[in-house]
């Protein structure tokens, strides 16, 4: 079993240590007091009163404003609270895809890295950190925790995954999105292969329940550029039933603009709903793709 | 078609490489676990048959690439039918060297252009061919006695060649081309025709023998190429400039020394200018006698006459030439030979003499052939008389005359008969009149002998009134019929005969005015006609002949029906009569000599005297020469002595020495190498000159040729090649050996497929998502 260091190289770590992670809207917590959180909860700094409506606790009332007007308000204060941040890790058969130009890296290979990185990342701004890995279903659900010694069980646990099985991310995400109770952010670190539309729905799912979604989206740069030119069986990683011995060359434009039109699709349900999709090319390194990320992710606010 | 490297062709099979690596591409494929494969499952379920028949496409031109590579590499070779190769060729080249081919030529002159073109055709020839050459001008003549297989010496002989002969025969050069054709064994036969395509030439093949031998080239077994080649044309507009001496007219009757003579030239003008003082020359052995000008109309014709006479005996070369800077100078001069006769004895032998002048037989005709003598007048008879009985004829006597004139004669010795004869048939020229003292016994059974004797025929009935006084004795067997006509007259004719052709022109006298009171019948009958060579040169209108001539031997008879005095007829009374007898005696006299003037190919004989003992030393033979021909001492029949030699100067100053032989008195020299025109010199054993001028149809002289519609048609009608240049001949006939190579044309279709390989891989590769 590998430990941490080995899924995260030391230069991963000192390329990650300068950076801040910032959430694009504020989450609830207050740990830290980087993170606004929009959600009210017991804290000390007082934000403001709302009258009672039957369901709230009773421990919340401002008994001394009832002192007052003899009318029962609900004391709020703004929550300072760490981004309870759940990284949704695919390891599905088409995660395996293993190209000769990624350092040997297959693309599950790079989602691990790139999960360690960001937990690594998130649990030193004492953010709390989920792991759930999943395929045709969940495989495992590491609820968030903020304790550092949380990295290494998330790292164990990740450098304890395999890809295989065939997946069914719409229905996974379903599930998921049911067993994440509290909002928080949701990264996913998947090829999000699979029908769009169905796909969709359920990281709508995700949205209806307010978290905030980012993809990581992991390409081979062969399933970008589709390089290949000599005969080829491509065999399915997922179902080993399906083969297809072709000639690349003759295919390769049609595929492209399949994986334009794949792509573009993506991109617009994405936007529709809101969900950050950030593409990572498993030649990229890394903590240059995050750091990369990271930039752009600060920008934008 | 076929492969100039057939073994690369077997690079053919390297179509299997591009079939064999599709298949060990299929089979040696590479495995790669795909993750997306929902992207690449719907490409493949929608494109799987396009992409089948593209592959299949794909393949093909794939495969096809190595094999037209190989194609290439193999040097295909286009070849209509069967390919010749380097097969042997029979060629023959039918080169005109009529002068026309003088004609200058941007390149020279068109013989030269034509000779060249010739050499480049041959030069090319494969290995093993054979060559005949036919010269057309005059007489079709082969250069070589049999085909040539060595190259090299026809094209040397060949530029050796000198043009200048006379109109061509061009349907017998081009049968005697096939002819030769026939007997030269290869594969191909072919005609090459170099020819300034003179329409004069090549009308005469229009029609009906250029379908015959178009259909006799066709229809041999092996099937022969007739090539045209012509020539640079004249501009089509511009009229070939070029001024001719068209011909030369000489005097019909014998020309005496010292008498004057006149010649007539013909000036041609084919030139499209007019020429107002053409300087027309006329030159007597090289020394120039009169010059006059004279005006050339374009197109037109002009006569020159020129009086000239000569002192010295024996041949003289007249020639007329034209000063004019024109295309063709070799036909600005003309020349003629004359041969001025010496005095010429004629030994009249009288049968009926008289002492009271002019009452014997010969009186008046002695008078007629020597009037200047008898006139006392200072000029030179042409002819010398000596007038003996009957009685006084020898061999002797004979030997030193030219001609024989027997007037009235009853009858001779057997032994003079016999000398009579055998002068006769050795060249003599014999005049036989008839008189009342004949005896017409005698000479029907030993002149006449049935045509085996002397006579033309022998004498007949005898008609006419006559003049009863003055038959003395008539004939018994021949009376006077009384129902025939009293007198006749001379029918006025054209007359053929050289003798009588004098009086054609009305002003040299009316034969027709005399009176013929008294004549024989002579019968000329069909068969002595054939067996003797008995000819009629003058009739009465009667009906009756009144001159029978005879070739007997090598020499002549003349039979005259009537007298030669005023016995029987008034003919010596007659103003005519001087010149009749000049005419007729002077005739005879030369009539053994061959003609000196001679048209191309016609057989050149010069007739002399055999040579005495005396000859042998050369001063003797100069002094000779000078004077009278010497009598024969010898008999020419003396095989014990070899006969000599005659040399022969051709127009192109080539020397050769010509045998001679024994003709009759006389010894012969011949030659028939006469084609090309000019001057012939044969320089007599004796160190006498004779000359012959050849001369040839001056129609070639029009420089006008076929233009190039002409050219095309008369090429359609010999189912010909008209060709312009050898070059374009030696192109053609490469492509026809060799064939055509379309190697250059395969690679360009190679690079074509490769391009499509390229294409259509890029355009397969866009396939449809």
């Amino acid at each position: 079993m590998p430990s941490a260091p080995n899924v995260l190289s030391a230069g991963d770590v000192s390329r990650l240590s300068g950076l801040q992670l910032l959430a694009k809207r504020v989450v609830e917590g207050f740990a830290s007091g980087l993170h606004r959180s929009p959600h009210k909860g017991l804290s000390v700094e007082f934000r403001e009163h709302r009258p009672y409506v039957p369901g709230d606790d009773l421990r919340t009332i401002d008994w001394k404003l009832f002192g007052k007007t003899d009318r029962l308000y609900i004391r709020e204060y703004e929550e300072e609270t760490n981004v309870r941040c759940t990284l949704l890790v695919d390891c599905s058969g088409s995660m395996g895809y293993r190209g000769t130009r990624s350092d040997g890296l297959s693309k599950h290979d790079y989602a691990i890295r790139t999960a360690a990185c960001l937990s690594w990342l998130m649990l030193q701004q004492q953010d709390s950190v989920g792991l759930v890995t999943f395929d045709t279903a969940i495989r495992r659900y590491i609820p968030p925790r903020a304790r550092p010694r949380h990295l290494k069980h998330i790292m164990t646990e990740l450098a304890a995954q395999q890809p295989g099985a065939e997946t069914s991310l719409a229905d996974v995400f379903h599930q998921i999105a049911s067993r994440i109770q509290r909002r928080g952010l949701v990264m996913i670190l998947s090829d999000l292969f699979g029908d769009v539309d169905q796909l969709m729905k359920a990281l709508a799912h995700f949205r209806h329940a307010r978290h905030e979604v980012i993809i990581f989206q992991i390409w081979d740069p062969d399933e970008l550029d589709f390089p290949f030119r000599q005969w080829t069986q491509f065999a399915s990683l997922e179902n080993s039933a399906q083969r297809h011995l072709v000639d690349p060359a003759q295919l390769r434009k049609a595929y492209l603009q399949k994986l334009q039109e794949y792509r573009d699709q993506l991109t617009r349900g994405c936007s529709r709903n809101r969900i950050t999709l950030v593409p990572l090319v498993t030649n990229q390194p890394t903590a240059d793709a995050l750091a990369a990320w990271l930039a752009i992710r600060r920008r934008v606010r | 078609m076929s492969l100039l490297n057939p073994l690369l062709a077997i690079g053919a099979g390297a179509l299997l490489i591009p079939l064999l690596i599709h298949i060990f591409n299929r089979s040696r494929f590479r495995t790669i676990e795909w993750g997306a494969m929902h992207l690449l499952e719907s490409v493949i379920s929608q494109n799987r048959r396009r992409l089948r028949i593209d592959q299949l496409i794909l393949l093909l031109i794939r495969c096809l690439i190595p094999a037209v590579l190989a194609f290439c590499l193999a040097r295909p070779v286009l070849t209509g039918g069967g390919l010749l190769g380097d097969a042997p060729v029979a060629l023959a080249v039918v080169l005109d060297n009529s002068y026309s081919m003088e004609a200058a030529d941007p390149g020279g002159t068109r013989f030269n252009g034509a000779v060249e073109s010739a050499c480049r055709v041959i030069g090319e020839l494969p290995r093993g061919s054979q060559v005949a050459v036919v010269l057309t001008g005059g007489r079709p003549t082969p250069l070589f006695d049999a085909p040539l297989a060595d190259l090299q010496t026809v094209i040397r002989r060949l530029r050796q060649q000198k043009p200048g002969l006379g109109a061509s025969d061009i349907p017998g050069s081009l049968e005697l081309a096939a002819d030769l054709l026939e007997s030269m064994p290869a594969v191909r036969r072919q005609m090459l025709v170099l020819s300034d395509y003179q329409p004069a030439d090549w009308s005469t093949l229009s029609g009906g023998p250029a379908a015959a031998l178009q259909k006799r080239l066709q229809s041999s077994d092996i099937p022969t190429q007739l090539l045209l080649l012509a020539g640079t044309p004249l501009q089509p507009d511009a009229r070939p400039d070029n001024i001719t001496v068209e011909s030369l007219q000489l005097p019909q009757q014998p020309i005496g020394v010292g008498q004057e003579f006149s010649v007539q030239a013909r000036l041609k003008s084919y030139s499209g200018r007019d020429l107002d003082a053409a300087s027309v020359a006329l030159t007597l052995d090289g020394q120039p006698v009169s010059t006059v000008q004279t005006a050339l109309k374009s197109g037109g014709t002009a006569e020159v006459l020129f009086r000239c006479r000569s002192d010295v005996a024996g041949s003289h070369v007249l020639t007329v030439a034209v000063t004019a800077d024109d295309l063709l100078p070799t036909d600005n001069q003309r020349s003629a030979v004359i041969d001025l006769l010496d005095t010429v004895r004629v030994l009249l032998i009288d049968g009926d003499p008289g002492s009271q002048p002019l009452q014997s037989e010969t009186d008046y005709l002695a008078v007629a052939l020597t009037p200047w003598t008898f006139g006392r007048v200072p000029l030179t008879d042409l002819l010398q008389t000596q007038v003996i009985p009957p009685a006084q004829l020898t061999e002797a006597a004979l030997q030193t005359a030219r001609v024989v004139v027997l007037a009235n004669v009853p009858r001779l010795t057997d032994p003079q008969t016999e000398w009579l004869t055998a002068w006769v048939r050795g060249g003599g020229s014999l005049l036989i009149s008839a008189g009342n003292r004949l005896d017409i016994e005698w000479h029907r059974t030993k002149l006449w002998n049935d045509g085996a004797g002397l006579l033309p025929s022998a004498w007949g009935e005898l008609r006419g009134a006559g003049d009863a006084g003055q038959a003395a004795t008539p004939a018994p067997a021949a009376p006077a019929s009384p129902a025939g006509p009293r007198t006749a007259r001379i029918v006025s004719q054209r007359s053929e005969h050289p003798a009588l052709a004098f009086f054609n022109d009305p002003a040299n006298g009316d034969l027709s005015t005399a009176e013929i009171r008294r004549w024989h019948v002579l019968t000329a009958t069909a068969a002595t006609e054939t067996q003797a060579g008995t000819a009629t040169a003058a009739i009465l209108d009667s009906g009756d002949p009144l001159l029978l001539e005879r070739r007997l031997g090598d020499g002549v008879v003349l039979q005259l029906a009537t007298a030669v005095d005023t016995d029987w007829s008034d003919l010596p009374l007659r103003p005519f009569y001087v010149p009749l007898m000049q005419q007729l005696v002077a005739t005879l006299a030369v009539q053994i000599q061959p003609p000196r003037n001679l048209s191309a190919g016609t057989a050149a004989v010069a007739l002399f005297y055999p040579p005495t003992a005396a000859d042998a030393d050369p001063a003797v033979a100069a002094k000779a020469a000078a004077t009278a021909p010497p009598p024969p001492q010898n008999t020419p029949t003396d095989t014990a002595t070899p006969l000599p030699a005659v040399t022969l100067v051709d127009p192109l100053g080539a020397r050769s020495t010509l045998p001679s032989r024994v003709q009759g008195r006389w010894l012969a020299a011949e030659t028939t190498a006469t084609q090309r025109p000019g001057i012939y010199l044969m320089t007599l054993p004796d160190g006498r000159p004779a000359h012959f001028a050849v001369q040839t149809d001056a129609a070639e002289s029009d420089l006008t040729l076929l233009d190039p519609q002409q050219q095309q048609d008369l090429a359609q009608q010999l189912n010909a090649v008209l060709l312009t240049s050898a070059e374009d001949w030696l192109e053609a006939d490469r492509r026809q050996r060799h064939g055509q190579e379309i190697w250059p044309w395969v690679l360009a279709g190679l690079l074509l497929l490769m391009c499509l390989e390229v294409v259509l891989q890029q355009r397969f590769a866009g396939v449809t998502a």
